[in-house]
């Protein structure tokens, strides 16, 4: 769609697809015995926005890495505007013109927003490098790039998830390079308009882009062509003209299926007792007032804009985070968690499964039996010991029933890919026997059918029972799966919609501050 | 206005601050306890004698801050320390220095290509350069004795207006807040904090850590050389002290050890404190038997207060990180 402006800007050449600004042959690497990336080839066109797609595991990361210099590939040639990059070189690939935004955020937290931008090459003076001066610098950077919600000054570690992934995509952008490669670069970004509006001006200068995301809907909007890879390997390739959302999903897992919710399997009973009853739930001034009834075997959505309280209710309610006001109650009785351990432990419990799971949830040395079993140990416990054969036994069963592989029970569970992290996770709510699951952004940055497996998991959660509450950046998700969505705006509930009224212009209408309307008549609220 | 709040802040919660204090409290205890006050002369003789442990600590600091961890510096100490007393005496004194000082940076080098290039870990390499440079130094030195050169010891000895010692510590000082805005400094506090992160960013993270352990092992020759100074003699067994109460500094003067977050300042704090120590039980009446034991309580009381200011420092943080909205932070 953004073909023909750029062709007007470039010469002949460029129309006949002469210069390529990256071409890849043959690259191959493994780790141990598993195999990353297998024979794959590439060419970009000279200023094309080039989008990779593949589930997780698919070699996409790899690719990268071997492009920004960070993993030396065992066998293959790459070549930048024709001339040959040197592995393993982050200095060689930076010089070459290739500039990386990484999926898992290269950002140093205990260093400012200014010094992570200018990082590579710290300005300084006589060796020291300023504070003063690096503000300025960065401020440079920040106004040219209209972004005016970040201050150079501020700690990284004190910035939200959104605001760090768009400063980790700036910091690859401002240099202007002749690459960019940006790995899933929206995967904590609430809305892609500076981005795609800043990617497009970058195109317009002449720069090359690599596009890596797992969501569709945006490779139709930014890209213009496409190659898709499995197992490491290139399985296929599209563009403009050919794009179909499902045949891309059944190329990506070889297999044909379709983008679809699970249905419910059983009506939710009108009688169905409440489990989980908040009044007037206060988090500071991040969320002022909140009333919430889930009732047993419901499946409730969350959906608001980044910031708007969503992470306090969801850490408040599971003892992971302050509360500064009102009452809980499960099961009708009081109920208020000081630890995450005390959230579970407290009448039936309540679970929660954090956004980060990398960081936040998993013991990723650890093997992911004992993850599983993490919550539950005293179930297995003889005398103060931990029986190793009933562990095994316990984690196999739960494991089987989040669908997780069980040849990956014995593997240390930071070596499993994004989505069976995932269903760790669930495998060990599962086992906690919590009355309440909190999910918060159950599937940011999971590839398409592990998506498919947490929307079953959750809905033979909400069978047998369990009051479900989960977040989600992405709307259709919130549509195809809740039986209410509860719409947060500034701290407070702004629409609360159910049956026929659950649709993604009223969510996002109330998301943006304008749900009174709803109400009325949804039709007003365009 | 907020530049003061943020420096209140950091004061409150800072190791380096709650170091200086300890220092103040044993000092203050000590001027009322010593008979005629604490004199000038008195506290000269004192810093003279802090100078190395603060020297080798400030080394050790450097490596903790990356994330790592550096034994080598009782051996380097006690290598360099007897080679003052032995070795190179017709050289020019001042040369003598900087070959010194080099030999601890050799050291220092191998140790930083062994864990980074070897991928070794730091503890068992550095155990091996704490236990041969040691050996060394007995071979070449069985009983204490040797001369070490007149003009170097009266170079920091001499009773001066401003004592020579402290601007030597004044110095140190000075090169450590300079340094830690280097970009060397900057990469040193952010390997500690993440190396994966740090090398995504296109830094070479290996330049880094050797630097650092090749820097750490100057400081640690350069104490050796203070240790000759001060107590004017080659000794193959002084080192054994200095193993432990290095990491005793740095615990005190408040560096945590888990990378990322440190000051050399807060080290010379707590190296001073050390050395204050056996002076104030003295003054106290106190046996000096006690020397180990009270250390050993003020480390843990450091270590105990160093956690609890974390804590609230993480309360803190998942108060504002977890639930801030940068719009309407910044608004």
């Amino acid at each position: 769609m953004f073909g023909p402006l750029r062709r007007a800007v470039l010469g002949d050449q460029e129309i006949a697809g002469m210069v390529t600004a990256l071409e890849v042959t043959g690259l191959s690497k493994s780790f141990g015995d598993a195999r990353a990336l297998e024979n794959a080839d590439l060419v970009l066109r000279q200023g094309e926005i080039h989008a990779i797609v593949g589930e997780n595991g698919a070699g996409k990361s790899t690719l990268v890495k071997c492009l920004a210099g960070m993993v030396v590939p065992d066998a293959g040639d790459v070549r930048v505007r024709g001339a040959p990059l040197s592995f393993g070189n982050s200095r060689a690939s930076r010089e070459a013109g290739i500039s990386t935004s990484f999926q898992e955020l290269s950002l140093l937290s205990n260093l400012t927003v200014g010094e992570n931008l200018l990082i590579a090459e710290l300005p300084t003076r006589l060796g020291i490098v300023g504070r003063r001066r690096v503000a300025r610098r960065a401020q440079e950077v920040l106004d040219e790039w209209e972004v005016p919600d970040l201050d150079p000054d501020m700690l990284v570690e004190d910035l939200p998830l959104s605001a760090k992934q768009r400063l980790e995509t700036l910091r690859a952008m401002y240099v202007r390079p002749s690459l960019l490669i940006l790995d899933e670069p929206t995967a904590a970004l609430p809305d892609t308009d500076w981005l795609f509006a800043k990617i497009r001006e970058l195109v317009h200068a002449g720069t090359t882009v690599l596009y890596i995301s797992h969501k569709l809907g945006e490779i139709r909007e930014l890209c213009d062509r496409g190659t898709v890879l499995r197992n490491g390997e290139v399985v296929g390739s599209f563009d403009d003209s050919n794009f179909d959302a499902n045949s891309l999903i059944s190329m990506m897992i070889g297999r044909s299926i379709e983008l679809v919710f699970p249905a419910r399997r059983h009506e939710l009973p009108p009688a169905a007792p409440t489990v989980l009853q908040t009044r007037g739930m206060t988090v500071g001034t991040k969320l002022r007032g909140v009333d919430l009834d889930i009732r047993e075997g419901e499946i409730v959505g969350v959906a608001a804009l980044e910031g708007q309280g969503q992470r306090a209710l969801f850490y408040g309610l599971a003892g992971a985070g302050p509360m500064t006001g009102g009452t809980v109650t499960i099961d009708g009785r009081p109920y208020r968690a000081k630890t995450p351990r005390a959230a579970l432990n407290s009448g039936r419990g309540i679970a929660l499964v954090p956004e980060e799971r990398k960081i936040e949830g998993l013991f990723a040395d650890l093997s992911t039996v004992q993850n599983i079993t993490s919550t539950a140990l005293g179930r297995v416990t003889s005398f103060g010991l931990v029986r190793g054969a009933a562990e095994v036994q316990l984690a196999a069963g739960a494991g089987a029933d989040a669908q997780l592989p069980a040849e990956f029970l014995a593997r240390e569970v930071g070596q499993l890919s994004g989505g069976n992290q995932q269903k760790t996770v669930l495998a060990r709510t599962a086992l906690s026997g919590a009355r309440v699951l909190l999910m918060f952004d159950p599937t940011r940055g999971i590839d398409p059918s592990a998506k498919l497996e947490v929307y079953n998991m959750l809905r033979r959660a909400s069978a047998e029972g369990i009051a479900l509450v989960f977040y989600s950046t992405e709307i259709p998700e919130l549509v195809g799966l809740s039986d209410r969505v509860v719409v947060l705006y500034n701290g407070r509930i702004a629409a609360e919609l159910t049956g026929e009224a659950i649709r993604e212009d009223h969510i996002l209408a109330a998301a943006v501050g304008h749900g009174g309307e709803i109400a009325d008549g949804p039709e007003q609220a365009k | 206005m907020t530049g003061l709040r943020r420096w209140l802040g950091r004061l409150s919660t800072g190791g380096t601050t709650r170091a200086a204090l300890f220092l103040l409290i044993v000092l203050v205890v000590w001027d009322q306890r010593q008979i005629g006050g604490l004199t000038v002369r008195l506290i000269e003789s004192y810093l003279v004698l802090a100078t190395p442990l603060i020297v080798a600590s400030i080394g050790v600091t450097l490596v903790i801050i990356t994330r790592e961890f550096d034994l080598s510096a009782a051996g380097v100490v006690t290598l360099v320390n007897v080679l003052m007393a032995t070795s190179l005496q017709s050289l020019n004194p001042w040369l003598m220095v900087v070959v010194f000082v080099l030999l601890g940076a050799g050291i220092g080098l191998v140790n930083g290509v062994l864990v980074v290039y070897g991928k070794l870990p730091g503890i068992a390499v550095t155990l091996a350069t704490l236990v041969i440079p040691q050996g060394l130094a007995l071979i070449r030195l069985k009983t204490p004795g040797g001369i070490v050169p007149r003009t170097l010891v009266d170079a920091l000895k001499t009773h001066a207006t401003v004592p020579r010692a402290l601007i030597l510590i004044l110095a140190l000082a000075a090169a450590w807040l300079v340094f830690r805005r280097t970009r060397l400094g900057m990469y040193m506090f952010a390997i500690g904090k993440d190396e994966e992160a740090l090398r995504l960013s296109g830094v070479s993270t290996r330049a880094v850590r050797i630097s650092i352990f090749s820097i750490a092992g100057a400081l640690y020759g350069f104490a050796g050389v203070l240790i000759a100074l001060t107590t004017e003699t080659g000794d193959a067994n002084i080192g054994n002290a200095y193993l432990l109460s290095t990491f005793a500094a740095v615990a005190v003067g408040g560096t945590a050890f888990v990378g990322g977050t440190g000051s050399a300042i807060g080290s010379i704090f707590g190296a001073l404190t050390l050395v204050a120590i056996p002076k104030v039980l003295f003054v106290l009446g106190i046996s000096n038997w006690m020397v180990q034991v009270v250390t050993g309580i003020i480390i843990l009381i450091a270590v105990l207060l160093g956690a609890i200011a974390a804590r609230r420092a993480k309360d803190r943080e998942m108060l504002s990180a977890h639930y801030a909205d940068v719009s309407d932070e910044s608004a």
